[in-house]
């Protein structure tokens, strides 16, 4: 099976959309300008201690795995009035590549020790599928609300089966203590738009203009990062030595040209304009990540 | 509330070019037109509306698959779904917006049997699931 990287895919794509779109767009907050100032650029390659300034505002790995564990216990509790014990799966098939693992800690480069591996591809494993439990229809009934979900609700055990069964009853009580389950829209939008704004900076084009070079000077021709990424040699189920290579030169001239330092400052002062221009509102989702972890801590803690 | 096709053209060449380049993961099960226990299910339309694809375990890229009867008949389901219901009774559904479980750009993740509409960015930029217990973290809950 074939599981390669697709790092840069969507950029040339968005670098022609973004700017078709500019003027129209939500949440830019005004006119487009000239590109923001950005402040001291970093050497950068490892993001492991570094954060772009929206991730103030998106759930955190622990912080989801935290509402997840509340969740999950509230579902179990629910079950019990049912006299279900409500068991998930607690083995993957693989592994998971987002997991534990911040959006800035994914976005730019993949580590020395994975592109000397693995190329552009993924590390072997992610992807094989988990195992899925199986459960009697009555369980099934309980748990979602009706065992196809269509919509059937009943009884069982003597009970009404709650709206949604008990994912959906969990959900009500969690949404009424004001605990979300999933990053803000907005959030997900400024996310998404500061990225492809990016890759049309430029300062970011001149940073791509001067890797190009010195992937040249290692004998790889490619104008920009993406093109090395989605080469169609790649499309092997493991890398080939041809790959690893040109996967080792492209971190190389990424780091002898400071392309994530740059791309990160760069990324970072188009996030800054949205957080400012959406202040109010972002303040709001700050503070209700902070009681999703509060109520969350305390539904855990009770047991 | 109805999903409109995307008018990105340069985007959907991208996905073209990819698609062209990678190989799919073969899911537990993929149905069109009908979804179970277990699926993610993916509808064309916000608020679970419209048609339905019902499909099970990893996809490392939507490109094969179709919708079946419905407001999108015969249309792909890549980069063409609005909201989402995951069926599984205990994995964690995620949704990438690039090919190949890639989350550099963004992916938005649904809690075992809840539902919700893509966000406004990641809608009609579907391009591959995975399902996990969530149980693999290397940050431990906070």
């Amino acid at each position: 099976m074939r599981i390669a990287r697709t790092v840069l895919g969507p950029i040339a794509a968005f670098a022609i959309v973004a700017g078709a779109t500019a003027c129209s767009s939500s949440s830019d907050g005004g006119t487009d300008a000239a590109p923001p100032s950005i402040g001291p650029v970093q050497q950068l390659t490892d993001m492991s201690h570094q954060a772009l300034p929206l991730e103030a505002y998106m759930l955190q790995p622990g912080q989801f795995a935290t509402i997840m564990s509340a969740r999950r216990q509230l579902v179990t509790q629910c079950m019990q009035r049912f006299g279900f014990d409500y068991q998930p799966a607690t083995a993957d098939g693989g592994t998971d590549p987002t997991a534990g693992k911040t959006q800035s800690q994914m976005r730019y480069v993949d580590s020395s020790a994975h592109v000397s591996a693995y190329g552009y591809h993924q590390e072997p494993g992610v992807g094989a599928p988990a195992v899925e439990p199986q459960r009697s229809p009555t369980e099934l009934a309980v748990l979602t609300g009706s065992p196809d979900g269509g919509d059937a609700p009943g009884q069982a055990t003597g009970r009404d089966i709650p709206e949604g069964g008990c994912f959906g009853e969990v959900d009500r009580t969690l949404a009424q203590r004001g605990v979300i389950i999933q990053d803000d829209e907005l959030v997900s939008t400024i996310n998404i738009e500061g990225m492809s704004r990016s890759t049309q900076d430029p300062r970011l084009k001149q940073a791509f203009t001067a890797w190009s070079a010195c992937m040249k000077g290692k004998g790889y021709t490619y104008a920009t990062p993406k093109e090395a990424n989605q080469d169609p040699r790649w499309s092997t189920p493991t890398a080939s030595a041809e790959e690893i290579g040109t996967a080792v030169a492209d971190l190389a001239c990424m780091t002898e040209n400071n392309v994530v330092g740059t791309w990160f400052a760069v990324e970072s002062a188009y996030q800054k304009q949205q957080i400012e221009a959406n202040f109010e509102k972002l303040e709001q989702v700050r503070r209700s990540i902070d009681t999703s972890i509060r109520v969350a801590n305390g539904i855990v803690a009770a047991g | 509330m109805v999903n409109r096709p995307r008018t990105f053209l340069a985007a959907a060449s991208a996905a073209a070019i990819l698609g062209s380049v990678f190989l799919t993961s073969t899911p537990a099960s993929a149905t069109a037109g009908s979804c179970k226990s277990g699926d993610a299910c993916l509808y064309y339309n916000s608020g679970y509306g419209g048609s339905k694809y019902g499909i099970s375990g990893p996809v490392s890229d939507y490109a094969p698959y179709k919708f079946k009867g419905g407001n999108a008949n015969g249309q792909r389901l890549k980069n063409n779904v609005a909201s989402v219901r995951n069926m599984s009774t205990s994995l964690i559904l995620t949704v990438f917006y690039n090919n190949t479980y890639n989350c550099k750009y963004a992916c938005q993740k649904f809690p075992p049997g809840s539902k919700a509409n893509l966000n406004s960015k990641m809608k009609n930029e579907n391009a591959s699931q995975l399902m996990n217990t969530g149980l693999d973290l290397s940050h431990k809950p906070v």
